[in-house]
């Protein structure tokens, strides 16, 4: 492992999440995700990099709602990035993260087919943001334009930003200093982030867990995000 | 020969049989077959050049409607450059939807033109000889049309370069282990190849429409057919490069539609995820552009009058090949349905499911136009030979196969893995009118090319007319075939 | 004096064969008799032998051009800019075979088409011997003669059955020379120009400014509108200057700490102008190259140059004008006081080197 080599990892443990969707509008503030209209959402296009997936369990009345945050799964083997013909998808060596160079996109969306998690979201439009709500677009990211596929990047705006404080002051990047925006919203704690090549990280100390699960497990991608479960708990109940 | 004294004409001028039984024998044998059946190519060649150059009122009342097609298929493609591929009803799981289904389909029917004439070429099957060109035409513009579709898919058209392998500011290559460079590279190669190969053998005929003509066609044709003389070493040269383009050609042609099935077959989307994909796609290629060739044998034989070269016999045997081709497609699309059934894989039943469900009358009309429609009817050579009754077989493929395209991908895309990302796809207006106005574009460019350029290949037919005659034996005529060459 | 040219056409294979075994026993040897058909007749129909041709060199030259083609792009362009895409090697085995099966394909296909066209030394820019009638069915055989051949050429001829002799000066009928370089050099010249025109795209020789709607992105970022700059004396600045010339706050401790923020901030504000080395040398200054008398160069150069903490501070936070000609924009909206005296503490670091 290189010096300065981080691999950022999601817990999301989902018997504490409510559904509540503050990550959701965090994301949208933090990213500058443009926001579709209803309309939009009814034809299948809903713009968001963190979802929450409701599932229904039982059938009435012992119904139980499940909830699953999903968004991009930052996998080892990704799917996404070979197929590009641009190399706007690919590998990051010091964040092993799956990076988007919206610059590099030419938009064939092939990226988007092979997600098996279906995080891709495309830029179907010009976005727009109504007078004065464009003052309060994020200046680290950059708007994406039509045609131009996104996703979740674990706010690697943020990341950034922390490791090369951190490297000013001559120290490795502590544990808790680099919080994505959906952590720090969630009122009840459901994600933990941090750095897995840490010992001392809490993520560290969490994994392996009993509870532990990832996303489509079986097809192979080896996602950065830890789903953790009980049999037991229920959520809505 | 033994018949020394019947070979002092020329091969259009054999002399009739003086027994009346074996005359009439020979009639009927020339009735039937184009090669047994010489004129003189002086005969042949201004029938050519006068439909080359007729130009009615139909004609031209075909020109404006489809060129009015082509007008709206850019209007479209404008405004979706402008607005965004949100004018179209693409969502976030169905991110491919009828443009891809249009490339993999025009790539499908650019597939029978080259196959026809390379692989039967090398076999030497004479039926190829009049309609080899009309299929070749069908191949090219059926590639130009789908070289069109990666374009008006693409979010971003105008960083379309990206993709090309050139030097560039930004000092980076295009990622050549992605599907969609291995499928620019063997589309070109193949485009390129079925050019080349169309272009080699129109050059004698080019050069006979530069001896028949004058004025600004003489000179366009004098200067396409590179001074062609017609000399025994020409003739070599060109039939070397014409075998050797051959050889080539096939492979590439396999290797175009396996490439353009691995696009879906490489990808870990349920359905696609299938190692029988590209022979899959190869055969359901030939299947429906051997259906589109005999649609166009029989457009342009009742439009520009051509009878006397494209016969009952043609479709005969474009007949046996689509039955043949329809019974492979089952085969395949069999093996693909029952191994996916069989294994049960929860993400892949729910396509099944929705195969028979939501999408059902799609379904079991694809099933209905590309198995029951050819099987139940092309074994019968009264309908093989029936123009009007192949144009609606033929059609009914077309429409099979573009259905078969739709549902693999708008289709299948719609279930995901994560049932949350289930989605209905319906095509709006701008993918509509787009796979309209393609039809349109295609058909635009042919009724121009027949103005221009030979629509049979003359030299080839007077070639197989050459070498065919009549022998006797015993009671019958039979028609026997020499080989000119070793 | 000198040679004719002559051309008899036949309407049947068979007379015109006899008419070929004529001039063979006339001493004409195979490659002075030209044959011309409408369609492929066998040598062989003329008791002749098929002619040769010089394929194998073309298909080869053209697949190894394209196996260098594939493997420029299945090598050489990964480790121009390593890039890994889902956890691939840089030149895996079975993306690379398809690269070189297609390239090698398409090589020998162009390479083989060029060869037709080469061996046929096309184009035909000379007269030469022909009849309109040879693509309507007849056969015609060429033959260049001595005058005194000429009869008894003639004679082989007229015994076969001829439908038309020709006869012509051998002069009108001269071999190509010079044209036909010339005709290859404007092919080559053209095709060289041809793959010159996408390179002006992609170096950005020709722009195509309104197209890339991603510069003008609505995120309002530093030095981005609508916050106009103001006039100097107006700006509300942080801790306000009291004094003229004197700043309000304290200046930060000159740490390395400080320096090290401070060098990070101008290379985000500052550099794009300054230069990155703080030597007033940047594509920006270039560009601000106008008036000699009045200035040396656009943007002057910082580093060493002795400023005092204060007039940095100062002329950073309230910006800095020089007649209408230049003008620095004021940072006091980007900046906070304390990474003023970062920038403030790194430059004069510069200074102090020198």
């Amino acid at each position: 492992m290189a010096e300065n080599e981080h691999k950022w990892t999601m817990i999301v443990d989902l018997d504490k999440c409510t559904g509540c969707q503050a990550c959701v509008i965090a994301c949208h503030a933090e990213n500058n995700v443009p926001i579709a209209s209803e309309n939009e959402v009814i034809r299948g296009r809903g713009q968001h990099w963190i979802r929450i997936e409701r599932y229904w369990e039982g059938s009435f009345p012992e119904i139980q709602a499940r909830f699953i945050p999903v968004f991009c799964q930052q996998c080892n083997n990704a799917p996404c990035e070979p197929v590009c013909p641009t190399y706007a998808s690919y590998h990051s060596d010091e964040e092993h993260l799956n990076v988007q160079v919206y610059n590099r996109c030419v938009g064939t969306r092939y990226c988007g087919n092979n997600c098996p998690y279906k995080v891709r979201v495309f830029n179907w439009y010009q976005p727009q943001w109504d007078e004065p709500l464009n003052q309060q677009l994020n200046p680290d990211v950059s708007v994406r334009e039509a045609g131009v596929m996104e996703k979740c990047t674990f706010c690697i705006q943020r990341i950034r930003r922390g490791v090369e404080a951190a490297h000013l002051e001559g120290r490795d990047v502590a544990d808790g200093e680099v919080v994505p925006a959906c952590v720090q919203a969630c009122p009840a704690n459901v994600f933990t982030f941090g750095d897995l090549y840490d010992p001392e990280s809490e993520v560290s100390k969490r994994l392996p867990d009993q509870r532990q699960a990832k996303l489509l497990e079986h097809l192979g991608t080896e996602p950065a995000v830890y789903y953790l479960k009980g049999g037991e708990s229920h959520v809505g109940e | 020969m033994l018949e020394s004294k019947t070979s002092t004409g020329p091969y259009w001028e054999q002399p009739a049989p003086d027994d009346e039984e074996l005359l009439h024998q020979v009639e009927h044998l020339r009735d039937e077959h184009l090669l047994l059946d010489p004129r003189p190519p002086a005969e042949n060649n201004a029938l050519m050049l006068a439909t080359m150059r007729r130009t009615g009122p139909f004609f031209w009342l075909m020109v404006l409607g489809l060129g009015g097609f082509v007008a709206a298929l850019f209007a479209v493609w404008i405004t979706q450059m402008i607005y965004g591929l949100g004018i179209t009803g693409l969502n976030r799981s169905v991110m491919w939807g009828p443009y891809i289904a249009n490339l993999v389909y025009f790539i499908g029917i650019g597939h029978a033109g080259t196959f026809i004439s390379a692989a039967l070429r090398l076999m030497r099957m004479d039926f190829r000889r009049p309609i080899a060109r009309a299929a070749e035409t069908v191949t090219l513009f059926g590639l130009a049309m789908a070289a069109l579709f990666p374009l008006i898919h693409v979010g971003r058209i105008w960083k379309i370069y990206y993709m090309f392998p050139i030097p560039n500011m930004r000092q980076l290559w295009p990622n050549w282990r992605s599907p969609l460079l291995w499928d620019a590279t063997a589309i070109t190669a193949y485009m390129l190849g079925s050019t080349l190969f169309m272009f080699a053998a129109l050059i004698p005929d080019l050069a006979m429409a530069r001896d028949h003509t004058t004025g600004w066609r003489h000179k366009l044709y004098g200067a396409l057919s590179f001074g062609w003389r017609g000399t025994e070493a020409e003739w070599r040269r060109l039939e070397k490069l014409a075998d050797i383009l051959c050889y080539v050609i096939i492979p590439v042609m396999f290797s175009v539609h396996t490439i353009v099935s691995w696009d879906f077959a490489m990808a870990v989307q349920p359905g696609w995820h299938s190692t029988i994909f590209g022979p899959f796609f190869i055969i359901g290629a030939l299947f429906s552009g051997v259906a589109a060739v005999i649609m166009c044998m029989i457009i342009i034989r009742k439009a520009m009058g051509l009878g006397y070269f494209i016969r009952e016999e043609h479709f005969n045997a474009m007949g046996i090949f689509l039955m043949i081709l329809s019974i492979a497609w089952t085969y395949f699309y069999f093996n693909e349905w029952i191994v996916t059934w069989y294994g049960n894989l929860p993400a892949e039943k729910a396509i099944l499911n929705m195969l028979t469900g939501d999408l059902g009358p799609f379904f079991y009309l694809m099933l209905f136009a590309n198995i029951i429609v050819p099987l139940g009817t092309l074994w019968s050579k009264r309908v093989r030979t029936s123009l009007p009754a192949m144009f609606v077989i033929a059609m009914f493929v077309q429409i099979g196969m573009y259905l078969e395209r739709i549902l693999i991908i708008p289709g299948f895309l719609s279930r995901p893995e994560l049932p949350f990302n289930w989605v209905n796809y319906t095509p709006h207006w701008p993918e509509i009118t787009i796979t309209i106005a393609t039809f349109a574009f295609l058909g635009f460019l042919y009724i121009l090319w027949s103005r221009v350029a030979p629509i049979i290949p003359l030299w080839e037919v007077h070639e197989g007319q050459a070498l065919q005659t009549t022998r006797r034996m015993g009671r019958a005529a039979l028609p026997t075939r020499t080989e000119g060459h070793h | 004096m000198g040679d004719y040219m002559l051309l008899g056409l036949f309407d049947n294979v068979n007379p015109a064969a006899e008419a070929v075994r004529g001039l063979s026993e006339l001493g004409y040897k195979e490659r002075d008799v030209t044959i011309m058909s409408h369609v492929p007749y066998s040598a062989r129909f003329f008791g002749r032998k098929s002619p040769r041709t010089y394929y194998l060199p073309f298909a080869l030259a053209g697949a190894g051009g394209g196996a260098l083609i594939a493997f420029f792009i299945t090598v050489i362009t990964p480790s121009l800019y390593p890039l890994y895409v889902g956890h691939q090697g840089l030149t895996p085995f079975p993306p690379s075979a398809i690269m070189y099966f297609e390239f090698m394909a398409l090589g020998i296909m162009a390479a083989s088409f060029i060869g037709f066209l080469m061996q046929g030394t096309f184009p035909i820019l000379v007269r030469r011997m022909y009849d309109e009638r040879i693509t309507d069915g007849y056969i015609g055989i060429q033959v260049k003669a001595r005058e005194n051949m000429l009869e008894r050429v003639e004679e082989v001829f007229r015994a076969h059955n001829p439908v038309d002799i020709k006869r012509d000066d051998a002069d009108n009928y001269r071999p190509q020379g010079i044209r036909h370089l010339i005709f290859w050099a404007i092919v080559g010249g053209g095709a060289a120009t041809a793959g010159i025109i996408p390179l002006l795209f992609t170096y950005d020789l020709i722009d195509i400014p309104w197209i890339n709607r991603m510069v003008d992105t609505p995120a309002i970022s530093y030095q981005e509108g609508p916050r106009l700059a103001a006039p100097a004396a107006s700006i509300p600045i942080h801790g306000p200057t009291l004094i003229e010339d004197q700043p309000a706050s304290e200046r930060l401790e000159d740490t390395d700490v400080s320096r090290q923020r401070g060098a990070q901030l101008y290379g985000t504000f500052c550099a794009v102008c300054h230069g990155v080395n703080a030597d007033g040398q940047s594509t920006l200054a270039a560009k601000y190259y106008t008036n000699q008398d009045s200035f040396p160069r656009g943007i002057p150069p910082l580093a060493g140059q002795g400023l005092s903490p204060d007039y940095v501070f100062t002329t950073i936070t309230r910006g800095w004008q020089y007649g209408d000609l230049i003008a620095m924009p004021p940072f006091a909206y980007q900046l906070t006081p304390g990474e003023t005296w970062d920038i403030v503490n790194y430059l004069l670091s510069l200074g102090a080197e020198q």
